[in-house]
């Protein structure tokens, strides 16, 4: 999926993917800035485009449109930083009213995957859809 | 089709498939990225699916 957010510098293209992963039904949602020039991928853009809410709210509605295709599988994602990590657990922060319930939602600490719980610090994160 | 003012007067997101992307279906775009996650998956202990098949 692409999007183009527009924020205070502008319209910028985004592009999530879900790649099949060695797992089979467990997708890794990977995500980042495309540059419309030379079509080149950036997982580690810091775009700084005052958008990143609209962002996180709209992979989130992405994920909502894979599940619907995909309902049984479980989708993983990671930033490619610890910051960018951290900024997708405020995402899920901020959505998490609205996501539990549609959702399970685990965070990952090492090899493990405990029940998500808002202000704890996580290697990545996991959902399945609830229904 | 939308446009960007239209879209981003909107709270919550519209999502749809957009079907030029077919042609990314077979490409894995970020491919470091699913190493990171092939590697992890060796060792992680998944929660119980609870959707098994």
């Amino acid at each position: 999926m692409n999007l183009s957010v527009k924020g205070k510098k502008g319209a910028v293209r985004k592009l999530i993917e879900f790649q099949t992963t060695s797992e089979p039904e467990f997708y890794n949602l990977a995500f980042g800035d495309k540059d419309l020039l030379t079509g080149d991928l950036n997982d580690l853009a810091v775009t700084n485009n005052g958008d990143t809410e609209k962002v996180l709210a709209t992979v989130i509605a992405a994920l909502y449109v894979f599940f619907d295709n995909y309902p049984t599988s479980y989708v993983y994602a990671t930033g490619s930083t610890k910051a960018r990590t951290r900024l997708y657990r405020m995402g899920l922060t901020k959505f998490f009213q609205e996501m539990q319930n549609d959702f399970y939602l685990y965070g990952q600490v090492g090899d493990d995957f405990p029940i998500f719980e808002i202000g704890k610090d996580y290697d990545g994160f996991l959902a399945q859809r609830k229904f | 089709m939308k446009t960007i003012e239209e879209i981003n007067k909107r709270k919550v997101p519209i999502v749809t498939i957009d079907k030029s992307l077919e042609k990314y279906r077979d490409k894995i775009m970020f491919p470091e990225k699913l190493e990171k996650a092939n590697k992890m998956l060796k060792t992680a202990k998944l929660p119980p699916n609870k959707h098994p098949s």
